[in-house]
């Protein structure tokens, strides 16, 4: 098998704010093969958007930083090369799209100007070629009369144009991998559903690895292979889609897919919440975030931090008990 | 924007007929006269010489047609003769403008360079000592009157250190040079120009502060693009805008300190000419200086907004 | 923030600072040494209009354009200038004035008796509106012009080339020293063809005032300086220095500071000398003279409205200047600047020796009020207009010194303006004022005739008829008892309380010799007249 395009080794990453300190990121890992897609879905504030700009080295400090681990891309260590040649990879090799494109943008720039700038940068054209370029890319994103709107300012779209321009101004260096960091969030849930489309179909079509965050489970099931699942700033459960969905090995990961209003089924039942309030990250990473909130929490759960534990391959859970999770779940749930 | 422009041109016309009114109305109100201000009651016979001179510059009529007549000139193209030196005001004006607008000019200059300057230093590191010290000084800068920081400077440099003049345009008997000129220019123009750099480094750090924090900036990053870039065109672009706001509103208050600093620096200008007609309750050179100041308040106030739109692609005008 | 922008800012801010401070970093050095001399005096705002309507723009004035004769600087006579000498045929009724030959204009055309006309004419002429008309009132047919009813002075005549005749109506021995001295001469070839009443609208003014004076016009910057320069053919001789610039200021702050400074040389005195807080700091400066106590001939009294009865009595108003130690005000609150003054002359010549000093006392001061029934319970309006601390603090010490002994005054501050007013309908019952003498005793009659409206209804036979006496004569050793008997009566009735004289400091630099010894030699300084200041002997160290 060939190395993986993105390999996450215990990535660390917290914040100092006020003499105190948020631990954002605990020992994240996870990789990434070329052409794969995976999700990383959780609440706010579960660490996933950290992750990602960590990957990207966006995190600014103050009041930021990366403090342990190794983040693998083609080859290299990207936290360990210089800025420099970070910059090199930003918006070339990776690329990010981001959730809300009205803000997301440069309202006061030409969307021409906002695609050109990073195309001469990494790939050293000619402003008119650039703009020849910039225009194909907005028609490879189903953007209508590119040539005529490529001047144009951002308030003169609609959201999903918006999003769309994003994701053609994110893949005009033809990136290996594209973050999609909550691309459908803000927008309309007709557009969503196209959006959606859109990346998937470009996915396979440039061939490129995708990462989507999302806190919906239920929307990127069908787009990705697989999924990690993240809370309190820990990768709980790390599982091919099927294979989550099946058989999920977190309560944390249950409770989701609990949550997930169904449309078959017990329809008249009523939705079934998670109990509690989220994990306070100043905490010391040292017990298992989920267990305040842990239906099936040990005391054990309270004293210390379970490990990641490998249950099949590229199945991952951090969970005391997650071996028996199937039997206890069902349990509970015909009480 | 054609027709905005017009629009804004046609309104001006009665701002400028009410400014007018209103200050001619409050000038005439002021107790004395220029002919009293000129003759003093001692001499003998002085109430026929008083009425006879007052007679001669219409002092005698009715307030409305006093403000007729001006108007009346006005339309003419002549702006009346000064009470107190008998010149045309026109000339008056001429000759004095030039040091003003020199004056003015300067002082803003030196007000957004050093003030934009600061404040995108002060935002970029904030928290920093030097963000601390420049929002001393700038809260310093803004509480010091113009007047106190002009005595001030002058005592230092000219009275103490003895470097630079205490006051005028250049050298007098001496032909024009623009080192001296500029060597005279310094301490008002600072004088001037300080409390404003205040303001607008104020401004400056607040709006960076705000755009630093958007969302396009981290995609500008993410993008890869370097830091002077994203600097620039991402942030400054962006955050430099409500500061042109600022400064084109800043210009009247510019006109009001020049008034002062040039008091205190004997800056032969319209300020201090301004001054010397309000004393000397000159009419026709007061109302002058108001409808120049507030022609060219009008006008940067539309300038101002012209470039509101120009650099901010959001803002049309219909 | 780049490392790049960084550098750009601070190698732009370096190299600006470097190329402001490699400029010749003295401001005094303004003349190079040897090279040429000039003498840079202050001037005032607001007095440039010209000798026909400005009454502070005499120190231009006098250097270059003059009148027939101008007041010695000694206060003693005048100096012959454009006139050569004059007589009188009739005591004094008829003036003839033979002029002085050869004196050119500055743009050369020669100066005759029809200048000396046209300029007699143009005060007086009632379209001209000059302010100093009336000092030619004594002139026959002065009404009638003013009036209308004639288009010239008939009493003015050119008898030839160089003669002019002037008949008065009445005799008048003093009238060349004490009215025709506020006339200067003009240029008829350059001003008799413009219509009167625009005649200060004209250029002449601000461009080329053409005079016969020591200094010609060569520039005047609006706001900034007028520039003279030497007339070399000047009849009294070449003058020493090169040049003459007027620099003008608006206030007297910035003067003090040019003159620490070495930016000007010598200070005006109209509308202020050196004010009293800074005598100490300009007397540090060592380039520069001080002269503190430059009487300025400006009586400071209290002034009584005769219209109210309870300030009739004579012994009220003598308690008043009993009460207050006038010592102690000068030394404390006025830091020694001014001389006590019992009477309105300032000239000790027409001072009675015999004249009660007033020394405070105020056990006298409250017997005088028991005698003459003052009740202690009134209240007295109390008006004043000088805005400055030192005045306000003076007007309080007084305040204070009066209640003492039971005369309680209210004060009331009023702007100038306010005052005219207050004097026209004389709603007030005292006042604290100052009012210029002027150079001869005679012009007090103006406030203290009977019937003057400065008089406040007050009014003294005997006075009246003293100021006659006085004119009647020439000879200051015959005019003197009239005076000093005056100054006697106004002593003993105090229709003025009498404080003191001010002073107005001066200070001029050490560059120049000679204004600093013409100023002091002044007997006090002269107000609103051209004076003979020997400005062509004043030379550039």
């Amino acid at each position: 098998m060939t190395s993986p395009l993105l390999n996450v080794q215990n990535l660390v990453t917290r914040f100092y704010s006020d003499g105190a300190v948020i631990h954002a990121v605990n020992d994240v890992s996870f990789s990434l093969n070329a052409g794969e897609s995976m999700a990383i879905v959780g609440e706010s504030g579960s660490g996933k958007s950290v992750t990602v700009m960590s990957i990207m080295r966006l995190i600014r400090h103050p009041p930021g930083r990366i403090e342990g681990g190794k983040v693998f891309f083609e080859g290299q260590d990207l936290l360990a090369i210089s800025e420099d040649e970070m910059r090199k990879i930003r918006g070339n090799r990776i690329a990010m799209i981001f959730q809300d494109p009205m803000t997301s943008l440069n309202p006061v720039l030409s969307i021409g100007l906002q695609m050109t700038e990073s195309i001469q940068l990494h790939l050293g054209l000619s402003l008119k070629e650039a703009r020849e370029k910039a225009i194909k890319m907005l028609s490879l994103v189903g953007l209508p009369k590119p040539q005529e709107r490529i001047d144009d300012f951002p308030f003169q779209f609609s959201g999903g144009q918006r999003q769309r321009v994003m994701i053609a101004m994110a893949l005009s260096c033809n990136p290996t991998l594209l973050i999609a960091d909550e691309p459908t969030t803000a927008l309309d849930v007709t557009v969503q559903a196209q959006i959606i489309e859109l990346i998937q179909g470009l996915q396979q079509k440039l061939g490129m690895a995708v990462i989507w965050i999302s806190h919906n489970l239920a929307m990127v099931a069908g787009v990705v292979n697989k999924v990690a699942v993240m809370y309190g700033g820990h990768l709980v459960e790390q599982a091919p889609v099927d294979a989550l969905y099946e058989q999920p090995r977190h309560p944390y990961t249950l409770g989701l897919l609990n949550a997930i209003p169904k449309l078959e089924g017990r329809a008249q039942g009523r939705l079934v919440a998670i109990d509690g309030m989220p994990p306070d990250l100043r905490r010391e990473p040292d017990t298992c975030p989920f267990a305040p909130r842990c239906i099936y929490a040990l005391d054990k759960c309270r004293e210390a931090l379970p490990p990641l534990t490998q249950s099949a391959p590229g199945q991952l859970s951090r969970c005391w008990r997650s071996d028996e999770l199937d039997q206890i779940a069902n349990k509970v749930e015909l009480s | 924007m054609f027709n905005y422009i017009l629009r804004r041109l046609l309104v001006s016309i009665p701002i400028l007929i009410g400014i007018t009114v209103i200050v001619f109305f409050i000038a005439s109100q002021m107790p004395g006269d220029a002919v009293l201000a000129m003759i003093s009651t001692d001499t003998p016979q002085a109430e026929d010489l008083v009425k006879l001179r007052r007679g001669q510059l219409g002092l005698d009529l009715p307030i409305y047609e006093q403000y007729g007549r001006w108007v009346g000139q006005l339309l003419h193209g002549n702006l009346g003769f000064s009470f107190q030196s008998g010149e045309s005001v026109i000339s008056v004006i001429a000759a004095r403008l030039p040091a003003t607008l020199e004056l003015m000019g300067v002082a803003l200059i030196i007000a957004i360079i050093l003030g934009v300057f600061l404040g995108v230093v002060s935002a970029l590191k904030q928290y920093s000592w030097l963000d601390y010290s420049f929002t001393f000084f700038g809260f310093a800068g803004i509480s010091i009157p113009d007047f106190f920081l002009g005595m001030v400077l002058v005592y230092v440099f000219s009275i103490e250190l003895g470097l630079l003049p205490s006051s005028g345009i250049s050298t007098a008997g001496n032909a024009f040079s623009l080192s001296d000129n500029l060597r005279h220019l310094i301490l008002p123009a600072f004088a001037l120009g300080l409390a404003r750099t205040a303001s607008f480094m104020r401004y400056t750090r607040a709006s960076v502060l705000e755009v630093m924090n958007n969302d396009y900036v981290r995609t500008a990053r993410a993008k890869g693009l370097g830091e002077r870039l994203v600097t620039t065109r991402h942030i400054l672009r962006n955050a430099l805008i409500p500061v042109v706001t600022v400064i084109g509103i800043t210009l009247p208050t510019l006109f009001g300190g020049a008034v002062i600093i040039e008091v205190i620096f004997q800056w032969a200008g319209i300020g201090l000419m301004f001054i010397n007609a309000v004393t000397g309750r000159d009419s026709p050179v007061i109302m002058g200086y108001v409808l120049l100041s507030a022609v060219i308040v009008l006008a940067s106030n539309l300038i101002t907004d012209i470039m509101y739109s120009v650099l901010d692609p959001r803002i049309r005008y219909d | 923030m780049s490392s790049r922008r960084k550098s750009i800012f601070a190698m732009t801010g370096t190299a600006i600072l470097a190329t402001l401070l490699s400029m010749p970093i003295t401001s005094s050095a303004q003349t190079a040494p040897g090279a040429e001399s000039t003498i840079r005096q202050a001037f005032r705002t607001g007095c440039m209009a010209g000798p026909l309507w400005t009454t502070c723009g005499r120190r231009l004035d006098e250097t270059v354009l003059q009148g027939l004769a101008h007041v010695n600087w000694t206060g003693n006579g005048v100096k012959a200038l454009l006139a050569e000498s004059w007589s009188s045929p009739d005591k004094g009724k008829t003036w003839i004035f033979k002029l002085r030959n050869g004196v050119k204009w500055h743009d050369g055309k020669p100066f005759t008796a029809d200048d000396v006309v046209f300029s007699f004419n143009t005060y007086v002429d009632p379209a001209v509106a000059s302010i100093y008309a009336p000092k030619l009132v004594d002139v026959k047919g002065y009404q009638d012009f003013r009036d209308g009813k004639a288009t010239s002075l008939a009493g003015v005549t050119k008898v030839d080339a160089s003669t002019v005749k002037i008949e008065l109506v009445d005799v008048r021995p003093l009238w060349v020293e004490l009215q025709q001295i506020s006339i200067s001469m003009l240029p008829k070839h350059l001003l008799g063809s413009i219509k009167p009443s625009e005649l200060q609208q004209s250029p002449y003014w601000t461009q080329a005032r053409v005079g016969t004076g020591p200094f010609k016009w060569t520039k005047y910057v609006p706001d900034q300086f007028i520039e003279l320069a030497r007339n070399d053919d000047y009849f009294l001789g070449k003058p020493k220095a090169e040049r003459m610039i007027y620099r003008i200021f608006a206030d007297i702050p910035s003067i003090m500071n040019a003159l620490s400074t070495g930016e000007i040389d010598v200070m005006s005195y109209e509308g202020g000398g050196v004010p009293v807080s800074d005598i100490e700091r300009m007397q540090k400066v060592p380039t520069l003279t001080v002269l503190p106590n430059l009487d300025a001939g400006l009586p400071t009294y209290l002034q009584f409205n005769f219209n109210h009865t309870h300030l009739k009595d004579a012994r009220i108003r003598q308690a008043m200047v009993y009460a207050i130690d006038r010592d102690k005000i000068i030394a404390s609150v006025k830091k020694g600047t001014g001389k006590i003054s019992n009477t309105m002359f300032p000239a000790a010549w027409a001072q009675s020796p015999s004249l009660n000093p007033y020394k405070y006392d105020p056990a006298k001061a409250k017997q005088l009020l028991k005698d003459a029934g003052w009740d202690a319970s009134r209240k007295v309006d109390f008006i004043y207009y000088y805005a400055d601390q030192v005045n306000k603090d003076t007007v309080t010490a007084i305040q204070a010194y009066l209640a003492a002994v039971g005369v309680n005054i209210v004060p009331r501050l009023l702007n100038p303006a306010e005052i005219q007013v207050a004097y026209k309908d004389g709603t007030f019952e005292m006042g604290y004022f100052a009012n210029g003498q002027g150079l001869d005793p005679s012009l007090g009659a103006l406030t203290t005739t009977c019937g003057a409206q400065l008089a406040f209804t007050w009014c003294n036979k005997r006075v009246d008829e003293l100021y006659n006496a006085g004119l009647s004569e020439s000879a200051r050793e015959k005019r003197a008892p009239s005076y000093q008997e005056i100054s006697k009566i106004l002593n003993e009735e105090m229709f003025r309380g009498w404080l003191w004289y001010e002073v107005r400091p001066m200070a001029f630099s050490k560059r120049v010799v000679g204004p600093a010894e013409h100023y002091s030699q002044m007997p006090n300084l002269i107000f609103d007249l051209p004076v003979y200041n020997e400005v062509e002997k004043w030379e550039v160290k």
